[in-house]
């Protein structure tokens, strides 16, 4: 009996391990893969011309920053960089106040409407970005705000402020309206309630959407492209668009493009990371009704 | 608790004058993050507007290739002495469709990003069609096209003017030349092809597919690289790509065999831009190709410099096809041009007339070779240096057939290359690829 019973134990033992084994393969399978365009982003970035087309590819180069050199000299790299640096820190602030005091207003007045109005706001989101670019243009032009960095923070903000409204809706529902009360039994007015009270019960959803909406501005091209012509506003994702190789058109300076996609990745992941529990709880608890 | 809620939710007046008064302060914040002055142009700052009068700069854009160049010869030639208007040179975008974003919203809101534009073939018909660009006939002085050889005067006619109206005058005029591997062909004893089948021929002498190294290398993958090789070699066969003839046919017909039967070319060229097609050459791959002039800087540049010897990269002219020694190549170009929405309308005109001036124009040429072409006292101030030397020899020779043509450029190459890759790599027939582009075409109107 003990003796048929063992190769049983062993089995049942050993299907967990096996199990788990496949998970991590699977799971370090899948992270080399997601890996690999990274890996050539920074490969590409810190090789020179002629090594990035070599056959067979040269997997590990002496490295050089040459390129990033290059690339100060033949764009104003460090007015770029400003510009993305404010016009994303901009955008993020400009759209979460504004997107904020909008859904405190969405979850908790009950205004006729509202409820089409937040349906129409989000409907906003499904306009493509360049159907509007005449009328923005426009606008901009109006106002005198074009090849500025505050023309780009109020249009980017706008276009962003639907999707942050509609996420930061469901997350002050979830606050207890009774934390609200208490507050003012203790004397608060609106403001040291929405200052005091709710925005740090909310902190995990306005860290979220502001992450995702600097993300969201430092990548833009579509605005800094039609919108500023000269280094007073451009960005860094506009100079992918201006670097060039030797004294023509003709060929592609890929080594360069990679080195400012290097520069512009670099920022994004070090600011996931800094924040990556406030995002993982924020997209948990906005998930939950 | 919905009864608590709304017994004790704040009142409206209270909501808005809170709201009004935080989006007024963010909107408020968000304008006062300065704007980085821009760094005054040292071009533009040593200009000086004409005293008493407010003189707005004329703006040019150009690539940044081009940036430098553009200014040392404004400020060489004393454009602002000469005009009174200050200038400023801004860079656009290296591509079509990056530019066509930021022109259109521009022009379309009735302003402009720059006054003049320095730009290229594919833009030339989506600008000139959507009626962005001035006309530019009465700036021409009156002997003006004397100095122009008739193959640049004929893509004039066909490129650079819409509806009977000049919109651009080239500056640039370069051509696919033929680099071959002299050292390679004296080694093996043979002569430089002259025609089609005299490349055929060379499958079996400098192919060696064990090796990687092929007889002929291009760079020929979709997004208009393709159709780049497919108009060369069409117009060598007497013809365009965009006609769908019995020349189009031929030539499809010639690089399948040159790809699959005659082993001359690199199959992988498929999947190949210009920038590997010049590190397949200068990795000792290829015997010849067809590039454009970049290539002989790039032969000759620093990261090369142990490769490169004057062997390696000789230019010679292309082998003709059924069209003839008239019909070897083409020339594209780049040109300048006056947006029509520009508020700076004089000093547009100021800055266009200088730029195309004959005195200028050869000033251009000694401060950078992005100004290269076969304008004849261009050509000859040049003094046959650098690619100078080739394109002068390309123009004697005759050698030069019109850039192939279609009113909708951009969408027709498209259709010629998806129908011809699809038949270059065995998915279709040379009937249905035929087919295809002819109905494609069509629908184009």
């Amino acid at each position: 009996m003990s003796t048929m019973n063992t190769p049983v134990r062993q089995t049942r033992s050993l299907r967990p391990r096996l199990g788990a084994l496949w998970t991590y393969l699977l799971a370090i399978s899948y992270s080399l893969l997601i890996l690999v365009p990274v890996y050539w982003l920074v490969r590409s970035a810190f090789s020179t011309a002629s090594q990035l087309n070599k056959v067979p590819p040269i997997w590990l180069p002496a490295p050089t920053l040459q390129n990033f050199t290059t690339l100060i000299t033949q764009v104003p790299f460090f007015a770029y960089l400003s510009n993305s640096f404010w016009f994303s820190v901009g955008t993020t602030l400009a759209s979460l106040a504004v997107s904020f005091l909008a859904a405190y207003a969405f979850a908790r007045l009950e205004i006729p409407g509202s409820a089409v109005l937040l349906w129409v706001l989000t409907l906003s989101m499904a306009l493509p970005d360049v159907g509007t670019i005449v009328p923005l243009y426009r606008i901009l032009a109006g106002l005198h705000l074009l090849d500025t960095i505050a023309g780009l923070i109020l249009v980017l903000s706008s276009t962003l402020a639907p999707f942050t409204v509609w996420v930061l809706v469901s997350f002050i529902k979830q606050v207890p309206y009774e934390i609200e009360e208490a507050a003012r039994i203790d004397g608060a007015s609106l403001a040291q309630i929405m200052w005091r009270v709710l925005l740090p019960v909310s902190m995990p959803g306005l860290v979220t959407m502001g992450l995702i909406n600097f993300i969201n501005a430092w990548n833009n091209l579509l605005y800094p492209l039609s919108f500023s012509t000269s280094k007073a506003a451009k960005t860094l994702s506009v100079s992918i668009t201006e670097v060039f190789a030797g004294y023509s058109p003709w060929g592609k300076p890929w080594e360069l493009i990679m080195a400012v996609g290097v520069v512009m990745v670099a920022p994004v992941v070090v600011l996931v990371l800094l924040s990556q529990r406030s995002i993982v709880s924020g997209l948990t608890r906005g998930a939950i009704k | 608790m919905e009864n608590q809620q709304s017994q004790n939710r704040i009142s409206r007046r209270q909501f808005l004058q809170i709201a009004s008064i935080t989006a007024a302060g963010a909107a408020l914040a968000a304008c006062a993050v300065p704007a980085l002055p821009a760094a005054p142009d040292a071009a533009a700052g040593a200009a000086s507007a004409a005293p008493g009068a407010e003189v707005q700069p004329v703006r040019i854009a150009v690539g940044g290739w081009a940036e430098q160049g553009t200014k040392d010869l404004l400020t060489n030639t004393g454009f602002t002495e000469k005009t009174g208007f200050p200038f400023e040179v801004m860079l656009r975008t290296d591509t079509k469709e990056t530019e066509l974003a930021r022109m259109a919203s521009a022009v379309q809101a009735g302003n402009v990003p720059y006054d003049v534009l320095d730009f290229e073939d594919e833009l030339a018909t989506s600008f000139s069609q959507a009626g962005y660009m001035r006309g530019l006939d009465d700036l021409l002085p009156a002997d003006f096209w004397a100095e122009f050889p008739d193959a640049m005067v004929e893509n004039h006619k066909i490129w650079s003017t819409y509806n009977g109206e000049l919109f651009r005058v080239l500056h640039n005029w370069e051509m696919p030349y033929w680099y071959y591997r002299k050292d390679w062909f004296d080694e093996k004893g043979v002569e430089v092809p002259k025609t089609w089948d005299d490349v055929r021929a060379l499958g079996p002498v400098f192919t060696d597919e064990a090796n990687g190294v092929y007889a002929q290398t291009e760079g020929m993958i979709k997004g208009a690289f393709l159709n780049v090789y497919l108009a060369w070699i069409t117009l060598q066969a007497g013809g365009s790509p965009f006609d769908v003839g019995p020349e189009y046919e031929t030539s499809l017909q010639y690089i399948h065999d040159l790809l699959h039967d005659d082993k001359v070319l690199n199959p992988a060229s498929l999947q190949k831009d210009y920038n590997q097609q010049n590190a397949d050459y200068v990795a000792d791959k290829v015997a010849f190709m067809r590039q454009w002039p970049f290539f002989y800087d790039v032969a000759r540049s620093e990261d090369n410099k142990a490769w490169f010897d004057e062997s390696k990269v000789q230019i010679a002219l292309p082998p003709a096809g059924p069209g003839g020694a008239n019909m070897l190549t083409y020339a594209a170009g780049w040109g300048h041009g006056i947006v029509k929405t520009t508020p700076n309308m004089a000093g547009a005109e100021a800055l266009f007339k200088h730029l195309i001036d004959s005195e200028t124009a050869v000033e251009a040429v000694k401060t950078s070779y992005w100004f290269l072409s076969a304008r004849k006292p261009v050509l000859e101030a040049s003094e046959g240096k650098g690619v100078a030397g080739p394109l002068k020899m390309y123009s004697d020779a005759g050698a030069l057939g019109v850039r192939p043509f279609h009113p909708r450029f951009v969408e027709a190459l498209t259709v010629i290359e998806d129908t011809a890759s699809a038949y270059l790599t065995d998915q279709i027939t040379l009937e249905q690829s035929l087919a295809q582009a002819t109905d494609g075409l069509a629908k184009l109107g």
